[in-house]
């Protein structure tokens, strides 16, 4: 999955997508990804940029 | 819910803050503060930080350099009483988890602590060293779930390969342990302590970053400690 900014690989503890939010039900994960930081700095709070739902492979 | 005040006087000089239970109130602002029930300082530099975890119906609330003297609070999450204080060892930057045995307790990195994974059982009074971390290690992160605990030890050597190990019942009996991929140290240096979710049934996640603007999802069996990448 690639959100929908870019930035420096160097430091990934810098990332916003460290500040993701996860649960797990039935067997699948569900991962709420932060918002994208918006270059006018407005106000996220309370905001996401896409929610996955993950199901194992195997 | 619980509110921490900063910048507070210290007896000792420097900034402090404070520990104080919200309650929810029909009228104007919504809340009332209760007493103070914790006081630490607040200097930035000093890594300083309550750390809780809610589990059992309650709130476990573990602040190591606590002035008042290094205690775990139980805190009832429905009525904000402070239902037990229990002293356990002094944990520097600990990571807390909750299951049917229990408030797991660890320290998350080099540290002078004790090495050990800590359990405070349900109603106990003290916390009981029930695993070792070899070579004076530490947790980067566990999950607790039902009567099963996993967790990543690390040698105090950061260089050191770490062991993911998966601990049951309240004496943390090992039942496996893997060594730790590349893909689980991704996960510890960018997440920490908190970066895994999940249980024994649905297996453990983590998403870490890979890059600034790409992460991968990556999954723990729980009953074999095997690695999957499921999404990148």
């Amino acid at each position: 999955m690639k959100a929908e900014h870019s930035g420096s690989a160097k430091y990934l503890y810098l990332s916003p997508l460290t500040s993701w939010t996860g649960v797990t039900l039935a067997g699948s994960f569900f991962l709420l990804d932060p918002p994208v930081p918006s270059p006018s700095g407005a106000q996220t709070v309370g905001s996401f940029s896409a929610l996955y739902r993950v199901t194992p492979s195997d | 819910m619980f509110a921490i005040d900063k910048n507070l006087p210290a007896k000792a000089g420097g900034p402090s803050a404070v520990v104080r239970i919200a309650h929810v109130v029909p009228h104007s602002p919504g809340y009332t503060l209760g007493p103070v029930v914790m006081t630490f300082p607040a200097l930035a530099w000093g890594g300083s930080a309550p750390t809780w975890v809610y589990g059992g119906g309650d709130l476990w609330l573990y602040e190591w350099d606590n002035p008042g003297g290094i205690d775990l609070m139980r805190i009832s999450a429905t009525s904000g009483a402070v239902l037990q204080r229990v002293r356990v060892p002094k944990i520097w930057h600990p990571i807390l988890a909750y299951n049917d045995e229990g408030l797991w307790i660890a320290a998350s990195g080099q540290t002078s602590s004790p090495e050990a994974l800590y359990l405070v059982a349900p109603g106990g009074t003290h916390a009981s060293a029930v695993f070792h971390f070899a070579a004076e290690g530490f947790a980067k992160w566990v999950v607790a779930s039902a009567d099963d605990v996993w967790v990543n030890a690390q040698p105090r050597q950061v260089s050191d390969v770490g062991v993911v190990w998966m601990l049951r019942g309240p004496e943390a009996k090992p039942v496996w342990h893997v060594p730790e991929s590349a893909s689980l140290v991704q996960v510890f240096e960018t997440l920490g302590g908190s970066g895994l979710v999940g249980d024994a049934a649905d297996g453990l996640w983590a998403a870490p970053p890979t890059a600034y603007d790409e992460q991968q999802v990556v999954r723990i069996d729980p009953m074999s400690g095997a690695l999957s990448i499921e999404a990148a």
